[in-house]
């Protein structure tokens, strides 16, 4: 193990294997999280590691990173076995990990963001100095930081005044600190924009240049392509197959992940049934005027027809999810009105617009979405209490009958009823958050973000059902940050830009495969994306 | 933009910093009350008034100072008044035995880093609500000194060293121990913030206690830090209160811990985390103090003194809102 | 393997850890203390602990919608003390009873405005009016001696006997089933709990959090106010630092009973459950001859005991429902820092 630690990198830049895990096994609590799985990683080469969720991603990556530690298994580091027990051994092998979730403390500068924890970097000349001189710290890392697109000055600032992709650059600047052997990059795409991702993308590249081998984790499939040069797929805990990126199409990705049935249902190329009355005179159900908050949004005004499917487009910060949190009443606006069939309604608070016959399901499903201690059945019957009321009293055998019927008609996986809504996948809790909207019988539904982190199968689902709402005569604004899940469920894209309305797209193509489509994702991507001049 | 920034942030006047200090208001207003008391009462501004100030000042300000920086680690602990009185009875009683003073002292700050360091594990590895941790560490500690005293005070410790340690007796002209005590320990505080890896650990465990574990911050360690040190800041304080009030009535603590986070929060910290200043716990202590005093010379009974304190820290926490929200609707007008 | 699994159902049925370690006390004391069995002293001891049974009840509907109220035990003193003096002004009883209500109403309206609408940190503002209420009881009994008054009917407000058993725990028993009725059947109770698991998450839903909040604090002062008119009722005299630390032995018993103090989790009877663990304690230690100084000290520790126990079970709990759905690891794996903030 220390010889591993202190093994010199004897051939740098060549395809030298580095990291070898074999026969890997992992129980908890008697589930077997990982079976006999396998990861080779070479130098300087990206990694893509794929799987659905709890495919056991995140449990390899633990023993790699040493927070568990493997049944059973070996691993060989540079020829060497070694047993990574903890995090600080992983540390002394040459292998970082940036965490999904940002690990920016937004009160300190970006300096000291960079600094916190990184001892090899505070320590001057003594190794048990307790002092931190900010300014040797700077003159350190100031080439590095260039190097990813941080500069000088930027470095004395909070790093709360900073967007995602700088955060991300911060890690990055961070984790080469100590000149890491294998770098593990855990979904770093999360909450970057399109144009943002490209960037990223080339910090990746540099980071390849460098000799560091990047162990890559991402949902997206499309964004392995180009970029990844070898690819570990893992389903219910077994690496299923080790590729070369070279020659595979997304298709073979998914059926790899979530076998061929999922890529069959996700090829239906006909899967999107524009509704039918499309150019005919549908009544007006909701008119937004004039919406102003400053310095968020700048005097937003559109409507919504019966039965359409409205997409809003634009980067996170241009106001799409603020838009419709105003338009539910959870977050106050300086001035604006909403017009609902016509009639001027005060929404003052989210109960009003439930009230309306207005419904959303929110981003970011775990943290604003459920209700994590409530079963299935409270869950689906929350927003709408009222309809399990039996003189004067919630009644259970009500809440059971509604919730049994969502779970038929949505077709919901759960073992019963009364299961905690966290115990189920990402797509069926979506699907529960979805009936809870359904249930206040709702004439217009929000979706903000529908897919996000749910699994491609549960993806396609949640699109049908959707386009089936909208089928029923149901309105629905949709917001996605993916362009082309955002064409491909809207009959018509309204495009935010910092806070103002900028433009419009009245005919999108009814299939990705027709021709228009590609112009219609520049547009908008050209509309979101422009700076102010 | 970012070159501009610097530029103008480098070149802020120093009146400028003035007004944006954060407790600038709250200076404004003990400048305000001074000089209003020093013309309308006679015996506020009398040497003997003043001294009583800063004597009872001194108390407060060990139990703010610690307050300050287990708040600034994203905690909270409640146990620091019922610790004082702990190590207040330890300092006491040891000395009334005969055993000797710096014997009995070093107990008292050992029996109150422990306390401390009890709170920090009980808040890290056993993950209890700081909050239910450290309150219910001041129901055992208030025991324990009941239960050791019979609920009678502890007499009999006071000597010539004493009253130098409880700032009764003046070392040099207005100068007493505590006083140089209080100056001490604050600058050590104030470069540790500042200057180490600690101070800068202690920001990011208490703004973001996720992401300082994710960067590598051992933050159990760092936490557990913070409890300790407040737990020694107590014990000295119990050391100082036992020599100023010459007798420890068991229940000499109660209430302390109400004007400690009372006079953090003053200060500028936040009950939130990652925010705090050494500076402002003093100040906070000299606003709580000030006040008392002022009622007292006004002629309100002293009786009032709790529902005083309790409006005070209220009104503070409010004021802390109120300037908070003020702030960001200033911020939000500028950058648009 | 079987047996494990069967155990570990039953160790997760919520409430059953604290009922086991009650009975287990039960038997206990009835070897160790021969008079612990005693009719008289039983009802003596829970006739004693009914202010803090219905201060327990407020402050379980305000843990489980996320909050915390610490004024609870001085509005009870004060509320005793104001329901006193307006009985010894001879007021008759119903005005007695009335003041001792809105006492113990004003100082939940306070904590309720400056909660929800100041959005003020609860913890902090509970605390100042706990010193506010205790400095408001000290000024009262400066200034009047509050014991003895004339009227009979304001003694007999607890101390009717009715099946063998007083007023005050009839009361108390109501109190404690009707607001049990009310957390677990209404859609006040089922708001609370919304809230208490999360507000945002509870806000977008619909429910008006913030009211919801509102009426908890409420409804806990008003029912220290009540508490407050029972102790003056049965004592029929109040001094300074009256019930002070009331409200540490109803987070105790809050806690012991399983209410969560991260909010989302309780129930009214396993917090009852909890005083009753607590004030058998304390009389059993009292029968056995122990310094009743010790209870302060037996109190800290049960909420500490309480509070791990809990989060083991929970902990337990939750592994468990992974063996039925192996999704969860994620969720575990990513290992949430959630603090009772």
């Amino acid at each position: 193990m220390r010889d591993g630690a202190h093994a010199e990198n004897s051939l740098p830049g060549a395809s030298s294997q580095i990291l070898k895990m074999a026969h890997i096994s992992k129980r908890y609590q008697g589930v077997q999280a990982l079976d006999n799985v396998e990861l080779n990683l070479k130098t300087g080469e990206i990694h893509a590691l794929l799987g659905g969720n709890g495919a056991g991603k995140s449990t390899l990556l633990k023993i790699l990173s040493g927070l568990t530690t493997p049944d059973e298994g070996s691993i060989l580091f540079q020829g060497a076995p070694v047993s990574i027990d903890t995090p600080r051994i992983a540390q002394e092998l040459g292998i970082s990990m940036i965490h999904q979730e940002l690990s920016i403390i937004p009160d300190l500068s970006i300096l000291e963001n960079i600094c916190l924890g990184q001892d090899s970097l505070i320590t001057q000349r003594t190794k048990w100095t307790p002092w931190v001189n900010r300014r040797e710290i700077a003159k350190k890392v100031r080439s590095v930081a260039t190097e990813f697109g941080i500069t000088e000055d930027e470095l004395w600032r909070p790093a709360g005044e900073f967007g995602a992709l700088k955060k991300r650059a911060v890690e990055i600047v961070r984790s080469l600190v100590v000149q890491p052997k294998i770098l593990i990059l855990d979904e770093p795409t999360s909450g970057l924009e399109e144009h943002e991702k490209e960037l990223l993308f080339e910090h990746m590249r540099s980071l390849q240049r460098l000799g560091v081998a990047l162990i890559w984790v991402t949902h997206h499939l499309d964004e392995v392509f180009g970029l990844a040069d070898t690819a570990t797929i893992m389903r219910d805990g077994q690496s299923v197959a080790h590729t070369q990126i070279k020659g595979l199409n997304l298709n073979d990705l998914i059926s790899l992940m979530f076998g061929s049935e999922a890529a069959a249902l996700i090829e239906q190329p006909g899967s999107k049934k524009k509704s039918s009355n499309k150019n005919s005179n549908r009544s007006k159900i909701l008119d937004v005027v004039q919406f102003k908050r400053a310095g968020i949004l700048k005097d937003i005004s559109f409507s919504l027809a019966e039965g359409e499917i409205l997409g809003i487009a634009g980067l996170a910060g241009a106001g799409r999810t603020e838009l419709v949190r105003a338009i539910m009443g959870i977050d106050k606006i300086d001035s604006g009105t909403v017009n609902f069939f016509g009639e001027e309604k005060k929404i003052s608070h989210p109960k009003k617009a439930y009230d309306l016959g207005i419904a959303m399901v929110p981003e970011d499903r775990k943290v604003l979405g459920i209700l994590s201690e409530f079963s299935l059945e409270k869950s689906i019957s929350i927003s709408k209490l009222s309809s399990i009321v039996k003189s004067g009293f919630l009644n259970s055998k009500n809440e059971r009958d509604l919730a049994s019927n969502y779970i038929r008609k949505l077709s919901i996986k759960t073992p019963n009823s009364g299961e905690k809504i966290r115990n189920l996948s990402g797509g069926n809790q979506q699907k529960v958050i979805i009936s809870r909207c359904l249930n206040t019988n709702p004439k217009i539904l929000i979706f903000d973000e529908p897919t996000q982190g749910i699994d491609v199968a549960s993806k396609v689902e949640v699109h049908k059902l959707i386009r089936d709402l909208a089928g029923e005569g149901k309105s629905v604004i949709v917001i996605a940050s993916e362009i082309s899940e955002l064409i491909r469920l809207s009959d018509r894209i309204i495009i935010l830009r910092e806070g103002s309305l900028v433009g419009e797209i009245e005919e999108v193509p009814e299939k990705i495969e027709l021709n228009g489509y590609e112009n219609v994702e520049r547009d908008i991507l050209q509309k979101i994306s422009r700076l102010k001049s | 933009m970012a070159l501009n920034y610097t530029k103008i942030s480098k070149n802020t006047s120093l009146q400028n910093r003035i007004v944006q200090d954060p407790s600038f208001g709250i200076i404004a207003l003990l400048l305000f009350a001074i000089i209003l008391m020093t013309i309308l009462e006679p015996s506020f501004a009398t040497s003997g008034n003043v001294t009583n100030i800063v004597n009872a000042m001194m108390t407060v300000s060990f139990l703010a100072l610690g307050m300050t920086i287990v708040l600034i680690a994203g905690g909270l602990d409640l146990s620091v008044g019922s610790t004082m009185a702990v190590t207040a009875g330890v300092a006491g009683k040891f000395i009334s035995y005969g055993i000797d003073m710096k014997v009995a002292f070093i107990c008292a700050l050992a029996i109150g880093t422990g306390i401390g360091v009890i709170n920090g594990l009980l808040v890290t590895k056993l993950g209890i609500p700081d909050f239910i941790a450290t309150l219910a560490m001041l129901g055992i500690g208030q025991g324990v000194i009941l239960l050791w005293t019979q609920g009678v005070p502890i007499l009999d410790y006071m000597n010539e060293t004493y009253y130098y340690i409880g700032g009764l007796k003046k070392i040099v002209g207005p100068i007493s121990i505590p006083m140089i005590v209080v100056v001490v320990v604050s600058i050590a505080l104030a470069i540790i913030l500042k200057r180490t890896k600690f101070g800068l650990n202690l920001y990011a465990v208490g703004s973001s206690p996720f992401s300082a574990r994710n960067s590598g911050v051992n933050v159990d360690l760092i936490k557990i830090s913070a409890y300790a040190i407040s737990g020694f800041l107590a014990a000295i304080a119990g050391i100082h209160i036992a020599g100023r009030t010459t007798t420890i009535p068991p229940l000499i603590g109660k209430g302390y811990e109400i004007s400690a986070i009372a006079a953090a929060v003053i200060g500028g910290a936040s009950l939130l985390g990652g925010k705090g200043r050494v500076i402002g716990a003093l100040i906070g202590a000299l606003t709580l103090t000030l006040t008392r005093n002022i009622i007292n010379l006004v002629g309100i009974e002293s009786s009032w003194q709790a529902i005083v304190t309790g409006s005070v820290l209220v009104g503070a926490v409010l004021a802390n809102r109120a300037s908070g929200e003020f702030g960001k609707k200033l911020n939000r007008r500028i950058r648009t | 393997m079987r047996n494990q699994s069967k155990f570990s159902k039953f160790i997760a049925i919520e409430g059953i850890v604290i009922l086991i370690a009650f009975v287990l006390m039960l038997i206990f004391f009835s070897i160790q203390a021969e008079s612990f069995l005693d009719q008289d002293s039983i009802r003596y001891y829970i006739n004693e602990a009914v202010p803090i049974f219905v201060i327990t009840v407020g402050l379980t509907f305000v843990i489980i919608a996320g909050g915390i109220d610490l004024s609870i035990g001085s509005v009870l003193g004060l509320s005793a003390g104001t329901s006193l003096m307006v009985s010894m002004w001879g007021w008759p009883v119903w005005m007695a009873i009335i003041v001792g209500l809105l006492t113990g109403l004003s100082f939940g309206l306070l904590n309720a405005v400056i909660i929800t609408v100041f959005k003020v940190n609860d913890f902090i503002v509970t605390l100042g009016t706990l010193y506010i209420a205790s400095g408001a009881l000290t000024v009262l009994t400066d200034n009047i001696q509050l014991v003895g008054t004339q009227d009979e009917n304001f003694l007999k407000i607890s101390d009717i006997e009715f099946l063998g058993i007083t007023s005050a725990i009839w009361m108390a028993l109501i109190i404690a089933i009707v607001l049990e009725l009310v957390l677990v059947k209404t859609s006040f109770g089922r708001r609370i709990f919304a809230t208490g698991i999360g507000e945002t998450p509870a806000l977008i839903a619909g429910i008006s959090t913030q009211k919801t909040k509102f009426g908890a604090y409420l409804m806990s002062g008003g029912l220290a106010g009540f508490g407050g008119v029972i102790l003056a009722s049965h004592l029929n005299s109040v001094q300074s630092g009256l019930a002070g630390g009331y409200e540490l032995t109803a987070i105790a018993s809050a806690v012991l009973g399983g209410v969560s103090l991260a909010g989302g989790r309780g129930s009214v009877w396993r917090a009852i459950l909890g005083v009753l663990f607590l004030t058998t304690l304390n009389q059993g230690l009292l029968l056995m001859g122990i310094d009743p100084l010790i209870f302060q000290i037996v109190t800290g520790l049960c909420i500490l005991v309480g509070v791990v126990v809990d989060r083991g079970v929970y902990k337990f709990a939750l592994t468990r429902s992974i063996e039925t759905s192996p999704t969860v690891s994620v969720f575990l794996g990513g290992k949430k820092v959630k603090s009772w903030r």
